[in-house]
């Protein structure tokens, strides 16, 4: 395969960048701020650990959407000129990071980054299904690692052995690539559901891949699906729309059994409470030198519960989390536009408003979701810290939750005013909507703070469900109903 | 400039007609970003026939069918349906509408059966009956999934969705190209079982000109988004010809410049052309003139086809 | 009894001129005998597997031109007809073919007397 081709592939403008965004922000930024490293310990483990894991899935992700393509075992010798130009690829890469890297003064041997190196750009090769999250995941679990206690273990380790880690690095690396690059691998791969790379999706996460990405895993989840489904039990639907909104829940939610799809809603909306809490609980348990014991730490969730301040302490960000994450309840509320309408027998305006009453449904379970979390985070605080059970807690904290309907309501509405740009559908349209909903919460928690609060929260409440209902009815007035909304046809997973 | 014997342009139906015509578009325009679909068209379909869609990939069918069905808001003109504009449609008319999708998307989770019982509750003139004769006759098995269906399955189940209700107007598109020929066959003498006893107006937009051939009685056919052609069936087969001229004495001329010759081949001797003329007299006189034989042979819709999608740039 | 119509769709010629012109054929080889009647619209599109628009096109035309008329308000029957109008129609069709046949001996150059004595062969044997 000539360079050009190769280079075809691969986009190295966009590789380059989107390892350099993703390495300063999962590596610098969050070891220096999350892990308690210093500049230039964030910036070397950036560049000996993190890096190449990044850069490494960063390379594996065209080789694989390739190898993916059913047209692949049709070229001659494709496999062979693809595992040498991805070689290329590699030592060029480590050759980046080893100079960055020993442009940081650190006690690390050479040999030993060369090792740590090599495993870091070729075991993201392994990830064949293409699991989004996984190295993110992968870094979750690796950064405590770095920025803790075992920390001083690894890095004695690294002096004392340095050989080991670089035939260990060296033998990974072989393995990995000629696991992935063997005739068996290759000859199955393409039967193997759609994959695609993120250089070809990115900047703006095309959604017609996604979309057809999502239709293909759906068809094979559904084939192995021996869940059983729900009845449709109605013989004859009649014009109002709560019976429409039956119908179109069922079409939305019917292929998943009860068990799953509501209180999954719930447990989803939920999670996310838990685990902001969770995050800077770990850091602050294991950090160095700055360890907080469980009752520390849930003392300090109840003061905040109580006080007003944004984010001044772990504890406390659990509670401010809010805005940021009603952000999830819009789109699953939004999720059920997904629905393909079969063309039911509906006007425009009585299907916006089916769908309407629909979406308010989801959000409410959205919206106790968190509730729930909230109730539960608290209880056990105050089990673990054993302070007498103080109701007016409860209060303070769930007090929190009555703007979530105001801003999801309002997040829908400015969801369906915007289908038109198409760019909104993107990672940016996802960062601008984050901020705007982000800013909008925080004006709404310190406006209802006030005394003003208890009087407007109401008719907020009403004016944004108006402004929501009124933003899907001129949606559907004049939208082609054959695509669906570009952005709920992504969240839309395999529900539908 | 056209002679009087070449068709005229097809123009905006007459006001007499368009009230009982159950889809009427009045210049209608639809652009998608800079490609234009369709272009400024204008036609009345007449009710209770099996109207032929004829046009190439990308003509425009769809997106015609697919206004007609209110899915789709035109760019700019106006389309009314069952006598609604098709913004407008409500129950009472899409009740009695029926739309078979080239690339329909359905319940995938669902199976066949599922599918059915849940479409059926939104149409109180859903015929069981019928729809248990066109499972048999489509051979379609109802309880397979519809995600596991093949593409010919799953042209099956859009025509199930879209007919067993008994719709005034069926709107097809594509319906048969993944079919095989005996289950074509009855599909077809399921749609004239409904003409006949509905008096549903069918629109069918095939490239299977040979099938489209057996049952249609009108044509409506579309070239680069504009219509270059809305007749009844029979005066098309009547007025396409293809004309063979022997010279008795002498040869015959290299090319035949009568505006009503469409295509034309002749080695001085023998002359074939393909015409389109309702002028009865027109073949006696070319003969006449050349002092020739003529022959006549009419001509069949694969033949008629790529005559009539060249109208366009004839005509302009 | 229905009388049996063999269509052909794709031979360009239109399917109710078929229609008509086996019908009179029928009539004037006597198998369809005055007085008979013809099944309804209907009835024979669904027999024939055509577009009833084009069946009743054809007996409309039919009943014009007086080769048909209607009894009892629905159904259809063969009228008697006078002898000239009985033995035109004998001769149209077979006009219609030995046009083609004329044409084609004009081309081969085949003297006029040559072409009857072959087609009185015919008709003997």
């Amino acid at each position: 395969m000539p360079l050009r081709a190769y280079l075809t592939l691969l986009r190295p403008v966009r590789t380059l960048l989107l390892g350099l965004i993703n390495s300063g922000c999962c590596g610098v930024l969050f070891l220096r701020y999350c892990g308690n490293c210093s500049l230039a310990e964030a910036l070397y483990f950036t560049c000996v650990i993190v890096g190449p894991l990044i850069f490494g899935d960063l390379l594996a992700g065209p080789a694989h959407e390739f190898m993916n393509r059913s047209v692949f075992p049709l070229i001659p010798g494709a496999r062979r000129q693809l595992r040498r130009q991805h070689l290329h690829g590699l030592l060029a890469l480590a050759a980046l990071l080893l100079a960055a890297a020993s442009a940081v003064p650190s006690e690390f041997p050479l040999a030993a980054q060369l090792g740590l190196i090599a495993a870091g750009l070729t075991l993201p090769l392994l990830n064949s299904r293409r699991v989004g999250w996984s190295y993110f995941v992968l870094l979750l679990l690796i950064s405590p690692l770095l920025t803790t206690g075992p920390r001083e273990t690894f890095v004695a380790a690294c002096q004392a052995a340095p050989w080991a880690f670089l035939s260990l690095g060296l033998l990974c690396a072989g393995f990995c690539i000629r696991h992935i690059f063997s005739a068996s691998f290759a000859g199955n791969y393409w039967k193997m559901s759609y994959v695609v790379s993120i250089q070809t999706l990115a900047p703006f996460y095309d959604t017609t891949m996604m979309q057809r990405r999502r239709e293909d895993n759906e068809r094979r989840a559904i084939a192995k699906r021996t869940r059983p489904e729900r009845e449709w039990r109605i013989a004859a639907v009649g014009t109002s729309v709560r019976e429409w909104s039956r119908a179109i829940r069922h079409a939305r939610f019917g292929g998943t059994s009860w068990l799953w799809s509501e209180p999954g809603i719930v447990a989803f909306c939920a999670f996310p409470v838990i685990v902001y809490g969770a995050i800077p609980l770990v850091f602050a348990y294991f950090g160095r030198g700055n360890a907080i014991s469980l009752q520390e730490y849930c003392g300090m969730l109840i003061a905040g519960a109580h006080g007003t301040e944004l984010a001044s302490s772990p504890g406390h960000f659990a509670f401010t989390s809010l805005p940021y994450t009603s952000i999830m309840v819009t789109m699953f509320a939004s999720s059920v536009a997904a629905v393909p309408t079969t063309r039911f027998p509906l006007s425009r305006r009585r299907l916006a408003d089916s769908l309407f009453v629909e979406m308010l449904r989801l959000g409410a379970l959205g919206c106790l979701g968190f509730a729930l979390a909230y109730v539960v985070v608290i209880v056990g605080a105050v089990l673990v810290t054993r302070t007498p059970i103080d109701y007016s807690l409860f209060a303070r904290a769930l007090s929190h939750i009555r703007i979530l309907p105001t801003v999801v309501l309002l997040g829908i509405a400015f969801v369906f005013s915007t289908v038109r740009y198409r760019w909104m559908a993107s990672f940016g349209g996802y960062l601008l909507w984050a901020a705007v909903g982000g800013a909008l919460g925080g004006l709404a928690m310190a406006i209802t703070e006030s005394i003003l609060g208890a009087y407007i929260w109401l008719p907020g409440l009403i004016l944004s469900a108006w402004l929501a209902r009124t933003a899907i009815r001129r949606y559907y007035a004049t939208h082609d109903l054959n695509r669906l909304m570009p952005w709920v046809a992504r969240f839309a997973g395999r529900c539908a | 400039m056209p002679s009087p014997a070449l068709a005229p342009a097809p123009t905006a139906p007459a006001a007499d007609t368009a009230d009982a015509s159950p889809v009427v578009l009045r210049s209608i325009t639809q652009r998608f970003g800079k490609h234009t679909a369709l272009s400024d068209v204008s036609l009345a379909l007449p009710a209770g026939r099996i109207i032929g869609l004829l046009g190439r990939n990308g003509a425009g069918k769809t997106t015609l069918l697919h206004i007609a069905a209110g899915l789709l808001p035109p760019t700019s003109g106006a389309c009314t349906t069952l006598g609604t504009p098709s913004g407008k449609l409500d129950t009472p008319q899409l009740t009695r509408l029926g739309l078979v999708q080239q690339e329909g998307r359905y319940l995938e989770w669902m199976t066949v059966r599922q599918h059915l019982d849940f479409n059926a509750s939104f149409y109180p003139s859903w015929d069981r009956d019928l729809e248990k004769r066109l499972l048999e006759a489509l051979e379609l098995d109802p309880k397979r999934k519809i995600v596991q269906l093949s593409p010919g399955d799953r042209q099956k189940v859009g025509i199930l969705l879209g007919t067993c209700h008994r719709p005034a107007l069926l709107l097809l598109d594509e319906p048969i190209s993944s079919l095989d020929p005996i289950v074509r066959r009855r599909l077809l003498d399921f749609l004239l079982e409904l003409l006949r006893d509905d008096g549903t107006t069918v629109v069918i937009s095939s490239h299977i000109l040979n099938d489209v051939e057996k049952i249609v009685d009108w044509v409506v056919a579309l070239e680069a988004g504009e219509l270059v052609e809305n007749s009844p069936f029979d005066l098309l087969q009547e007025s396409y010809a293809e004309w063979t001229l022997t010279s008795a004495a002498g040869a015959l001329p290299p090319s035949f410049a009568e505006p009503f010759v469409l295509q034309q081949q002749s080695n001085g001797h023998q002359a074939v052309l393909r015409v389109r003329t309702t002028d009865t007299e027109a073949a006696a006189r070319l003969a006449a003139a050349h002092r020739a034989e003529l022959r006549t042979r009419p001509l069949n819709l694969d033949e008629m086809f790529p005559l009539l999608t060249d109208q366009r740039r004839r005509r302009s | 009894m229905p009388p049996l119509l063999s269509i052909d769709l794709h031979n360009g010629v239109p399917a109710y001129r078929q229609i008509m012109d086996q019908i009179k054929l029928q009539i004037a080889t006597g198998l369809l005998p005055p007085g008979s009647e013809l099944p309804s619209t209907r009835a024979l599109s669904a027999d024939i597997a055509l577009n009833p628009m084009t069946i009743s096109k054809a007996y409309s035309l039919l009943e014009r031109d007086g080769v048909l008329e209607r009894r009892r308000g629905q159904t259809l029957i063969v009228r008697e007809r006078p002898a000239e109008a009985q033995q035109t129609a004998r001769l149209d069709p077979l006009r219609q073919q030995l046009t083609a046949a004329a044409h084609l001996a004009k081309q081969l150059d085949v003297p006029p007397a040559q072409a009857v004595k072959l087609f009185r062969e015919l008709l003997d044997s």
